[in-house]
């Protein structure tokens, strides 16, 4: 009797004791960075790294230089030449990492934020996106501390592009139901300041890229039956240069495009890709859907190769499927919870 | 018996200096469990009664006695319930039988519940009576003695808590009244270490004060002595600041609740024949706010449910009971389109057969008809076989099989976006194997093994850009349940050196059916939140009015991914508690000093929302009665 209640408390103990930790090694080679972002408040967000080279994948990749949890929410993940931004979205926070070694250089805290994305505008300025409060943050990367905020933003501010001295910052409608117009607003490199705020039909932007001739694209969203969903090319001077419409019913999402600039991918429930000659989309897709939640997407700069990723249940890791630029699939891989932003080092 | 003593103080010992421990217990009084349908009754305690929790949260002294898992927001924040790896909106919470979960949310927070509010609590782990999960009841006691008492208890605790809870019971041969009052307070804002930083430093949580408040009214009359009659109003009120999780730097996050309970009851004893009539008004006011997304809104919901029962005692030993219910719900909440109602019109019907004073036969059924939708039949059927035997010893043992189900909350039909007014209700099967043992009041011992298959499960899952409820997959739980409690504790030897030990302990295995996708790896998997173990272990030493018990409690690891690659850890807990009573003529005095946490395990039962380390709290309670 005795000797069974103590075998019943040593196991017990034992099972109080399981840990879970995976550790990874930093990658040793040039590659694709993954953002999982995680759920949110469950603080599982971390990051990936997957060498093309040896198709070997490290999971848990902060964690396991680190030491401690990234956080909440890895919303996305951008290089800018040795150095890593990882932008942690609800733990109000991006951490700078050495790239390839993934060690820590220092956190750029911001309280009561809700950063997205990070675009370096030199060798010390970072703008920072926020989903809330209608900001960009101008960030001194090499002291880690807030130098100004840009306030005459919309409500949400997500990805953003440089043209020159110029910053295009997509906003994004926040409402349930949103209007019928979207904007995007210009950002002054030289002054750190709001420039002009550009307004276009469709009831989101959901995706801006620059291409090879420094035009604006959007993947425009639509809810009203008036204005069509489909891809608008600005000018330069953030004039419109022509738009390619879709049925009713598509939603083109993840606007990327490849490292030459001249071929744009995106989410249409499959994955499509045009040229930026083109005039008219979807006749067949680059890869279709094929049952898959798919969520996130990135295309590697020097390979043409193209990352999406399928986040099933949103509740479980992530696999990744790559694609090379003629559509063929390569392979895939297991990543993190919700993949959802990739970053090339080469 | 000396062996047996050694036995407790080893897991005693063991308890106290493991450091981080593991184990449980399911004593109560506190929490009683009421006769399932086939009288076999899961883990009952003897150790505390009710009194010496007063002006606790109830989700704090469920987790504490009972080795059902309680999914706890962190200190004060959302608790639900959740028996057997269903989820809480299966379950169902009661307030003397009326049925408590929100109309829009479909479950109850059990922590805004302040223990002494109600004089019992039943629990029923068993799905039936259409309930998929178990039920929680607690229960207002009519009051039949003549005179006046008074009562209160004072607790003062770390982080700044304060408790205090207080009563007064008056009766006549005709009337009588009962008034209750319950206060929380805390700062909440104890250390905790943190894995989201370098080092895993200590920090402090912040943003985390609470202040609770309880008012329970009661009114009884006794018309004559077939009919009776008993008024109910009961206010709770809470506001809440919600603590950042602990990767967030910072929060302002608060969350308000008040609710009014309204509930009026007849009895009537005609010879075989019982009658009851009870309706209840429900009305719950939540206000969120988060000024860092511009968040504040406010969501009101309203309850109003009729039961008319009855139950007859035929010749030959079988009884029949019946029930009608209707309930009209409404919600007003912003992310609706508009206000939202609905009507549930019910009917239960059940007859009981003993066959010679030691088997009984159980069987009946319950249909719904929700805003015009019929329900699944759910039809319920039991045998339970109870006998004594020579030298005091008795033994029970039952079936249980049942079919439940659980219709969509007004949230899962009506949110914007994404509401899904289409969906079915979910339907299960339950089964259950039970039985007991008993030795002269000494040793109680308790077996369950369970079964539930859920369909139509409804699951909030992704559809392009947009989330919506669908009737997503069939899940399918099973697993065990034992207790033992031992005791030396005789009626008329009060001043003896009284010993109790019981220990509790539930596995369960809950995994999905279905895959929803070729690479979906949640198939076969266990559900995330859901413990496979669940213990608890409790000793009390009693001389004269002096105590000394530990409390255990361990609960298992938890996936939180439904890949199970990702998981908390398990935690134990061990608390001691010493006290003393005393009692005088007209006059109850106790006092007691508690260590919580003892081991001081860091510990969350929610990723990312910690729990308390090691704290203290003292304790006063008095009663003068006529």
């Amino acid at each position: 009797m005795k000797k069974a209640s103590v075998v019943f408390l040593l196991v017990l103990l034992i099972l109080g004791s399981c840990k879970k930790d995976k550790s990874s090694s930093a990658p040793v080679s040039k590659g694709v960075y993954i953002s999982n972002e995680g759920n949110f408040t469950f603080g599982n967000g971390e990051v990936s790294f997957y060498d093309p080279a040896t198709q070997q994948v490290s999971n848990n990749l902060f964690k396991g230089v680190n030491g401690y949890s990234l956080g909440d929410v890895a919303q996305s993940v951008y290089i800018k030449d040795s150095i890593g931004f990882i932008v942690v979205n609800n733990s109000q926070k991006i951490e700078m990492v050495r790239i390839p070694s993934f060690q820590k250089i220092r956190t750029i805290s911001i309280p009561n934020s809700s950063p997205r994305y990070v675009l370096a505008v030199n060798d010390s300025i970072i703008y920072v996106t926020e989903l809330y409060k209608g900001k960009v943050y101008v960030i001194n990367y090499q002291t880690g501390n807030v130098v100004k905020t840009i306030d005459q933003m919309a409500s949400w501010t997500e990805h953003m592009v440089q043209v020159g001295n110029y910053v295009v910052v997509e906003e994004r409608n926040a409402d349930a139901h949103p209007s019928a117009t979207s904007t995007l607003a210009t950002i002054n490199v030289s002054t750190n300041t709001f420039a002009q705020r550009y307004t276009y039909a469709g009831t989101n932007i959901n995706g801006i890229v620059k291409d090879n001739l420094n035009r604006i694209w959007l993947a425009v969203a639509s809810d009203s039956a008036n204005i069509r969903p489909g891809l608008t090319c600005l000018n330069g001077d953030m004039s419109v240069a022509k738009t390619i419409t879709f049925p009713y019913g598509h939603n083109p999402s993840n606007l990327c495009i490849n490292g030459s600039g001249d071929r744009l991918y995106f989410f249409d429930s499959d994955i499509e890709s045009i040229s930026v000659d083109d005039t008219v989309a979807l006749a067949a897709p680059f890869a279709a859907n094929g049952g898959r939640n798919l969520y996130g997407m990135g295309v590697d700069p020097v390979t043409g190769d193209v990352y999406a990723s399928d986040a099933l249940d949103y509740v479980q890791a992530s696999r990744i499927y790559r694609y090379d630029k003629n559509g063929v699939l390569i392979g895939s891989f297991i990543a993190g919870v919700i993949s959802g932003n990739f970053a090339f080092s080469h | 018996m000396k062996g047996m003593l050694t036995y407790l103080l080893v897991c005693l010992s063991s308890a106290l200096f493991a450091g981080t421990g593991k184990d449980t217990v399911m004593l109560n009084e506190v929490v009683k469990v009421e006769r399932a349908s086939t009288d076999v009754q899961a883990f009952e305690s003897p150790f505390t009664d009710l009194k010496y929790k007063q002006g606790e949260r109830l989700s704090d002294a469920l987790g504490e006695y009972s080795s059902v898992y309680v999914k706890n927001y962190g200190s004060g924040g959302l608790a639900s319930l959740a028996i057997r790896g269903t989820s809480a909106t299966q379950s169902e919470i009661q307030w003397n039988g009326v049925k408590l979960n929100s109309p829009s949310l479909g479950q109850v927070d059990l922590s805004l519940f302040l223990l002494g509010a109600q004089d019992e609590l039943q629990l029923v782990r068993t799905g039936y009576k259409g309930t998929i999960g178990g039920t929680l009841n607690m229960a207002n006691n009519l009051i039949r003695d003549s005179g006046f008492s008074i009562g209160g208890t004072v607790r003062v605790a770390s982080f700044n808590t304060y408790e205090v809870a207080a009563d007064a019971q008056y009766a006549n041969q005709r009337f009588s009244g009962t008034t209750k009052f319950g206060y929380l307070s805390s700062e909440n804002d104890f250390l905790y270490r943190n894995s989201f930083q370098e080092g895993s430093p200590y920090v402090r949580q912040t943003n985390a004060a609470v202040h609770q408040l309880s008012f329970l009214q009661q009114f009884g009359a006794k018309i004559n002595e077939r009919n009776d009659v008993t008024f109910f109003l009961w206010l709770t009120d809470a506001q809440r600041q919600l603590p950042p999780v602990m990767s967030q730097l910072s929060g302002k996050e608060s969350q308000d609740d008040n609710s009014m309970r309204a509930m009026a009851n007849w009895n009537g004893r005609f010879k075989k024949l019982k009658l009851k009539f009870s309706s209840a008004w429900l009305y719950d006011w939540m206000r969120y706010k988060d000024p860092n997304a511009f968040i504040d809104d406010i969501a009101i919901t309203q309850a109003l449910r009729n039961t008319f029962s009855f139950s007859y005692l035929l010749p030959f030993n079988l009884a029949i009971n019946s029930e009608v219910n209707y309930d009209h719900e409404i919600a007003n909440i912003n992310a609706y389109s508009s206000v939202k109602s609905r009507d549930i019109v019910g009917l239960k019907a059940y007859a009981d057969y003993y066959l010679l004073n030691k088997i009984r036969f159980h069987g009946g059924f319950r249909e719904d008809l929700v805003d015009k939708k019929l329900s699944a039949f759910a039809p319920e059927l039991a045998v339970n076989y109870a006998t004594k035997l020579s030298g005091g010893n008795g033994i029970s043992t039952g079936l249980i099989a049942s079919r439940n189900f659980r219709f969509p909350t007004l949230n899962d039909m009506y949110w914007t976006p994404g509401g899904n007014p289409n969906l079915k209700e979910e339907k299960s099967w339950n089964g259950e194997i039970q039985a007991k043992y008993s030795y002269q009041k000494m040793i109680n011992v308790s077996l369950s093994n369970f079964y539930i298959y859920v369909d139509n499960w409804i699951q909030w899952i992704p559809q392009g850009a947009i989330w919506m409820p669908v009737n997503f997959r069939r899940v399918f739980s099973r697993g065990a349940e034992a207790s033992f409690h031992v005791t030396n504790a005789e009626e008329g030897y009060p001043n003896r050196f009284i010993v109790h030990f019981n220990a509790s302990y539930t596995y369960t295995k809950t995994t999905n059916l279905d895959a929803a996708s070729q690479f979906d790896q949640s198939k076969g998997m266990q559900l995330i939140y859901v413990p496979y173990h669940n213990a608890v272990l409790g000793l009390q030493l009693q001389y004269r009015k002096f105590y000394l018990r530990s409390t255990n409690s361990f609960t298992g690891p938890v996936f939180t991914s439904t890949d199970n690659t990702q998981m908390l850890n398990g935690y134990f807990i061990t608390n001691l508690e010493a006290g003393k009573d005393f009692s005088f003529k007209h006059t109850e005095v106790g006092f007691s000093f508690r260590v919580n946490n003892l081991g001081n395990t860091q510990y969350q039962v929610v990723a990312q929302r910690p729990m308390p380390g090691r704290n203290f709290e003292g304790t006063l309670r008095f009663k003068f009665f006529s």
